[in-house]
């Protein structure tokens, strides 16, 4: 009986050797090692498991397939279960500090790329908000707010890209938007000087009818002073209505190469002015030389002609008709 | 973006000249069949200058316009066979303000253009020739080459 009890007790033992084993050389593995058993912690294999009977150590499958009793082949299952989920929460553990790691990893590498991508595209990515909002106020009807951020867009597209295709997009559609603008306060302005010149003209008609009335002797001059007077009136109002009568652009607010009137003018060694887009590409794709002087001409020298550009927005806010494009 | 400068170029010329163009010239451009415009190429006309051997002609021409123009010149065309010494047998004009490499500027205009064709007309240029034989009349024999031209004046009256 003793030497069965044991007998007992070493079959216990040495499971508990093996187990030991067995998670020393897990933890080993865990670790990077390759201590421990031999085919457990191999590096190929670094998790053991114990459900399949090839993979556990000797000394538990011939305790488990000994004649033992039921207890103790209970006992052995505890402790399989017990060193089973161990390491299965060890394994967890890992596994959500890998995770943990590699996420802070990717935060930091994707907070640098947004950081560089934000660098790289703000200038693009401004234009084109800038624009869009444009449109979208424009089509509210609220022209004012819209004129201003497509003139911010402008702005910022010339600084990032002055030959692109956008900017003039955005050209086109701040001249149009201006073009409705002016179109429609030169209405109002029309009708407004209308009713002003009928209203004075009314009045000096009254005037008239009642000098008439008391210069009885006189009335060749008192004609003669209302006539004058109304060729006077009618020679006011034609100039105050002068600036809203489409005439022709003057040539010096003109490039010559485009024959448009200037958007964003620059002025060359040589003294003339070209629109910053058109001489940028005759440079590119010509030839790097004045295209009317034919001096020779580098973009570097290119310089803004800031006095012609005032000149040109000074004469757009007065003259609104020279935004229209055909 | 070139082809939007060359465009842009050519409308504003059109509008140009529509509000004032010299008096007996005609500059319009191709109205392709399907009724749009072609702003690259132009028909016009060029009346002979009163009171020389090419008046009463009214000389078709056309202007090819590319894709650099105005960095380019266009390529002027009379019709094949058109007797002038600057011209060549295949119609095209031979003139300094044309050629890309000596005379042509960017701010050249159609006006400009089409205006100093029908001063080259009476005054053809014997330093560059492109035919031979209107080269060898106007020459050799000034009086075969004042009936050639008044000839081919006659061969284009007004168009009505």
């Amino acid at each position: 009986m003793a030497e069965w009890r044991r007998g007992i007790l070493e079959k216990r033992h040495q499971i508990a050797m093996a187990l030991r084993v067995a998670y020393g050389g897990v933890m080993a593995a865990s670790h990077g090692g390759h201590g421990g058993i031999a085919g457990w912690a191999d590096s190929s294999q670094p998790y053991p498991s114990f459900s399949s009977s090839a993979a556990r150590p000797a000394a538990v499958s011939s305790a488990t397939n000994d004649g033992v009793s039921v207890g103790n082949a209970h006992d052995n299952r505890r402790r399989r279960s017990l060193a089973r989920r161990q390491q299965t929460s060890r394994r967890r553990t890992r596994e959500t500090d890998e995770r943990r790691t590699r996420e802070t990893g990717e935060r930091r590498m994707t907070h640098a790329t947004v950081t560089r991508d934000r660098r790289m595209t703000h200038d693009d990515g401004s234009v084109l908000a800038h624009y869009m909002l444009g449109l979208a106020l424009l089509q509210r009807q609220e022209s004012a707010k819209g004129i201003k951020e497509l003139e911010k867009a402008l702005d910022l597209g010339r600084g990032a890209n002055p030959k692109g295709y956008m900017v003039e997009e955005i050209w086109q559609e701040l001249a149009k938007a201006k073009y409705l603008e002016w179109e429609r306060s030169s209405s109002k302005r029309s009708w407004e000087l209308q009713s002003l010149k009928e209203a004075c003209e009314s009045a000096l008609k009254e005037k008239h009818f009642l000098d008439y009335s008391q210069m009885e002797g006189f009335v060749d001059d008192a004609t003669t002073s209302h006539s004058e007077q109304l060729e006077a009136l009618e020679r006011v109002f034609n100039t105050a209505a002068e600036a809203d009568i489409p005439t022709e652009v003057p040539d010096y607010l003109c490039c010559r190469i485009t024959l448009d009137i200037f958007h964003d003018p620059v002025i060359t060694p040589s003294g003339l002015t070209y629109e910053r887009a058109v001489i940028l590409e005759h440079l590119q794709k010509v030839g790097k030389f004045d295209p009317i002087t034919r001096e020779p001409l580098d973009p570097s020298q290119l310089v803004p002609n800031l006095a012609i550009k005032e000149a040109v927005e000074a004469f757009l806010d007065k003259h609104g008709w020279a935004y229209k494009i055909d | 973006m070139s082809g939007g400068i060359a465009r842009g170029r050519l409308t504003e010329e059109r509008k140009s000249w529509r509000k004032n163009h010299p008096h007996g010239f005609v500059a319009k451009p191709e109205t392709l069949p399907d009724g749009t415009v072609n702003l690259m190429v132009w028909h016009c006309t060029i009346p002979g200058k009163t009171g020389t051997d090419w008046e009463g002609g009214y000389f078709p021409l056309t202007l090819h316009f590319s894709e650099d123009y105005p960095s380019k010149p266009p390529k002027c065309k009379f019709p094949q066979g058109f007797f002038h010494p600057n011209v060549y047998p295949s119609g095209t004009v031979c003139l300094s303000i044309l050629n890309e490499d000596s005379g042509w500027r960017p701010a050249i205009t159609v006006k400009q253009i089409l205006v100093g064709i029908q001063d080259l007309l009476d005054q053809p240029n014997p330093a560059d020739p492109a035919q031979t034989e209107g080269y060898h009349l106007f020459i050799q024999d000034a009086a075969e080459y004042k009936r050639r031209v008044r000839q081919q004046a006659k061969q284009y009256p007004p168009l009505l």
